[in-house]
């Protein structure tokens, strides 16, 4: 029998791309928990987080033989995801007639409240969501290469590769973020 | 900023690309030997990686696998293809669409000045003009069924350009 989590991600996709569902499976369970957390961040609402990150998984299935080992499994599904989440978000902002953001960087709102609540066992203490707040203050840029990298804990290359800038920069915007949380989180560091 | 801002001033200019928390830096190192405020710079930035990492990570909701083998269950059997649904996006593109919408508006403009000509845009006395369409409207907002009435009654107060006798004459004579 194979043990599925022994396999790289490349290695399961191999599997799938041949028909093994149950590599797609262990695929899904590798990678759902951190899409969303990923997702999140763009769509401020962890409901429509969810959906899209079903919509790439659905799409990972129908599109299994487009993927080519050229680029690493989790940059082709990190990239899919964000594709979906930035579609999603700009037919929501055409639906709505009200804009819920700012400029870039410049996030007016908090995370909604149902996300904070006690019957959410993710998220329950306070300084949890402090440190979310201020993410999700982050400019753009900034804010995603945190997120791909201390919290999705994905290597440098990856992310430059997703990101489509060299990992010099990707280590650069890090130090930055992190020392803009510094500053934002001063309370809770010393 | 601390008294001496060496490590934050290289942290600021994109140049330095060292993650000052994960790798060693030579130049760092040996600043941070003889440097109390760019040592707690480092030491506050290490802090801030560790909180980001032990923060709490959402998770997926527990019926999350049952509903995506649902939706997979649907594009199998067709009743869910969201390959479909990308594709006519696809096979629109943007120029189209307006080019769509702009005909049809251009489409009603003339069929409308084809229609009724002048005599629709300059009756005082009720036309498509009506300013009693919009305080209709806007005095109702608030309520979920006056609207419908209200703009029902203004719509009686439009004359109707077929029953309207002179607009009648002024077609068939070319006035």
């Amino acid at each position: 029998m194979i043990e599925f989590k022994r396999l790289t991600d490349e290695e399961l996709m191999f599997r799938f791309q041949k028909g093994d569902e149950n590599a797609y499976n262990e695929i899904v369970e590798r990678f759902k928990n951190k899409l969303l957390n990923y997702i999140f961040y763009f769509m401020k609402d962890k409901e429509s987080a969810e959906d899209v990150v079903q919509d790439t998984f659905i799409r990972v299935y129908l599109n299994k033989d487009k993927y080519k080992e050229i680029a690493k499994v989790s940059t082709w599904i990190y990239t899919i995801a964000k594709n979906l989440a930035k579609t999603a978000l700009t037919r929501a902002s055409k639906m709505n007639s009200f804009s819920i953001t700012g400029k870039d960087g410049e996030n007016d709102y908090e995370i909604k409240d149902k996300h904070s609540s006690t019957d959410d066992p993710v998220i329950k203490n306070e300084l949890n969501d402090i440190i979310m707040s201020r993410i999700n203050n982050l400019e753009e840029k900034f804010r995603e290469i945190v997120i791909l990298r201390d919290i999705d804990e994905m290597s440098y290359e990856e992310i430059a590769a997703l990101l489509k800038i060299p990992t010099g920069t990707v280590k650069s915007r890090l130090n930055r973020a992190r020392l803009n949380l510094r500053d934002s989180l001063a309370d809770h560091i010393k | 900023m601390g008294k001496c801002g060496k490590i934050e001033n290289m942290i600021l200019d994109e140049s330095f690309q060292t993650d000052l928390a994960d790798e060693k830096d030579a130049i760092i190192t040996e600043h941070v030997n003889v440097c109390e405020d760019c040592k707690n710079t480092v030491k506050e930035i290490k802090k801030v990686r560790s909180l980001l990492k032990n923060i709490k990570r959402l998770q997926v909701s527990p019926d999350f696998t049952d509903t995506l083998r649902s939706k997979l269950e649907s594009v199998r059997s067709g009743e869910y293809d969201i390959g479909r649904e990308n594709a006519d996006k696809k096979t629109v593109p943007l120029f189209t669409r307006i080019a769509y919408y702009g005909a049809g508006i251009a489409a009603v403009v003339v069929g409308m000045l084809f229609l009724g000509g002048e005599e629709i845009f300059n009756d005082n006395n009720g036309s498509l003009t009506d300013p009693s369409l919009n305080s209709a409207v806007f005095a109702n907002a608030d309520s979920d069924e006056a609207p419908v009435k209200s703009i029902t009654d203004s719509l009686k107060n439009i004359k109707d350009p077929v029953k309207d006798e002179n607009l009648i004459k002024s077609v068939s004579t070319g006035e």
